[in-house]
């Protein structure tokens, strides 16, 4: 039962890592409801090992993983790591979304095949419902990825690196679609990238992770009180736009 | 050659065990694992070996260390360390010289007709024929009340666990479930028939169709006509019966690559 004032998820004390290689020791962290959260960091800092933590796909090395009962994950994965050996179709991908809720026996439903059209239809992809996912685009692949995290009616989205080796039109895509999950649905958001500035442009709040260290922050603290330059180890300038979003960049000066 | 009760009971052995091997390779493709498939038959053939030099039954001790070494593999796959294809290659090289050796030190295996590298099926019985067709009944049935599970976590396991699905249990019953079929009809059709019936109707199904359940039908027709078609082969021209079954499906393999070719 989900308790309306708590958090989601709740990391209290939390080692990460693998064997004696401790990536980050002590984290306390919580994913309250409708939050958006970016989990930034240079590369092997252990964000990816932090997002298998959270979704219970690697225990911590010490510490505990609170989580409300029976939440749900809609996981989106990196678009590199999907496998692409066999042809299934973008609506069978995205109806795998549905088989966490689906007793042992069931076989999928009228409710499965309308939780299916809604999240390929919110994604934009319905016209591709029986294309073979390996020829698809990279921005359509992410977006069927996306539509199988909808299609399980998620608490938390969690999006692995969302963006990688996507130009600017298809990044932006991709972000707006995050942000217009979370903003109708309520849905807690939390992107694992290592592009800062991908994830400055929705996150409301950061996870930094360096090595041996981490930081939680909000945005405006994250950007303000120099926290960037602590943790890149090099000199950085925020560019503010107009439009309120931020850019990132290296001060040469 | 219709007439004659043993090559019919031959033929359906070879008939069960290719079809059912064709449809549980389907998994090790999607799962990238077509060299386990060879170490597992090569296992499996030492279990048998082992056996009938012990004057055994074969069958359990084929389960044995069919069973122990997909353990082995599926725990290497728990802790995220995957075994490597260096790895793989040990388990197949000691376990087809550790046959051969067995077999070596005791030559009335030999007389008796055991090959464990092409196989015996016109040694089959009906009683062979009877516990192959109830062992094909016994895997056959948790793929079909369970064929989502094992699809899913054969696909994509990290998401199905992160859906909250036991991936790790689905994927042990499942390579289990293969490796059972594997252990029990390794006496009859040997490694090579067993290697070549979870890989290449699989391969053929994927050059014919572009949709999964259509490879899955595809990979077992192949699979059906090619131990027909090479099984009346051996006997027109004297040949093996399982290596006159596997050019029969590497011929279909090469028909299908020329379909898809021609069809671009």
């Amino acid at each position: 039962m989900k308790l309306n004032n708590q958090a989601l998820v709740e990391f209290c004390g939390v080692t990460i890592g693998y064997g004696r290689n401790r990536l980050a020791e002590n984290i306390n962290w919580r994913v309250e409801r409708r939050a958006l959260w970016g989990i930034v960091g240079p590369n092997g800092a252990g964000k990816t090992t932090m997002l298998r933590v959270l979704l219970g796909l690697l225990e911590p090395l010490a510490g505990r993983v609170k989580r409300t009962p029976g939440l749900r994950y809609g996981y989106v994965k990196q678009r590199e790591a999907l496998n692409e050996t066999y042809p299934f179709t973008v609506g069978e991908v995205v109806m795998t979304g549905r088989y966490g809720l689906m007793s042992w026996l069931a076989r999928p439903g009228a409710e499965d095949h309308a939780a299916v059209e809604e999240a390929l239809t919110r994604t934009g992809i319905a016209d591709l419902r029986d294309q073979p996912l390996r020829e698809l685009s990279g921005g359509q692949k992410q977006r069927t990825l996306i539509a199988r995290a909808l299609a399980a009616r998620p608490d938390v989205v969690v999006l692995d690196e969302p963006t990688n080796d996507m130009d600017i039109a298809g990044e932006q895509s991709v972000l707006n679609l995050i942000q217009q999950i979370h903003e109708r649905d309520g849905t807690a958001v939390i992107i694992v990238s290592h592009l800062l500035n991908t994830v400055l442009q929705i996150a409301e709040n950061l996870v930094f992770l360096k090595e041996n260290e981490y930081g939680v922050f909000s945005k405006a603290d994250f950007i303000g009180q120099n926290h960037l330059e602590r943790f890149y180890g090099i000199p950085i300038q925020v560019l503010k736009h107009s439009g309120g979003s931020y850019c990132v960049v290296p001060n040469s000066e | 050659m219709f007439s004659e009760p043993f090559l019919l009971i031959a033929l359906a052995v070879g008939l069960l065990t290719g079809g059912l091997c064709a449809y549980l390779g389907n998994f090790l493709l999607l799962k990238n694992m077509t060299f386990i498939s060879i170490a597992l038959a090569e296992i499996a053939a030492l279990g048998v070996a082992i056996g009938l030099a012990l004057h055994l039954q074969p069958e359990p001790i084929a389960l044995l260390l069919t069973f122990a070494a997909i353990i082995w593999f599926w725990q290497q796959g728990r802790k995220g360390r995957r075994a490597t294809e260096g790895q793989i290659g040990v388990l197949y090289a000691a376990s087809a010289a550790l046959a051969t050796i067995v077999i070596a030190l005791n030559p009335m295996l030999e007389t008796h007709g055991v090959d464990l590298l092409s196989g015996n099926l016109l040694y089959a019985t009906g009683g062979d024929l009877v516990v192959v067709a109830a062992v094909a009944g016994i895997v056959a049935l948790p793929h079909i009340l369970f064929r989502r599970q094992f699809l899913f976590v054969s696909f994509d396991q990290e998401t199905a666990r992160a859906e909250g699905l036991r991936s790790h249990l689905w994927d042990l019953v499942l390579m289990l479930s293969i490796g059972f079929f594997i252990a029990l009809c390794m006496r009859f059709v040997g490694v090579l028939f067993v290697f070549a019936s979870l890989i290449i109707p699989g391969m053929a199904g994927l050059a014919l169709f572009g949709r999964v359940h259509l490879v899955f039908y595809a990979s077992v027709i192949v699979a059906l006509c090619s131990v027909l078609i090479g099984f009346v082969a051996s006997f027109r021209f004297d040949l093996p019966t399982s290596p006159a079954i596997i050019c029969t499906y590497a011929l279909f393999y090469g028909a299908c690559l020329l379909w898809q070719r021609a069809k671009r």
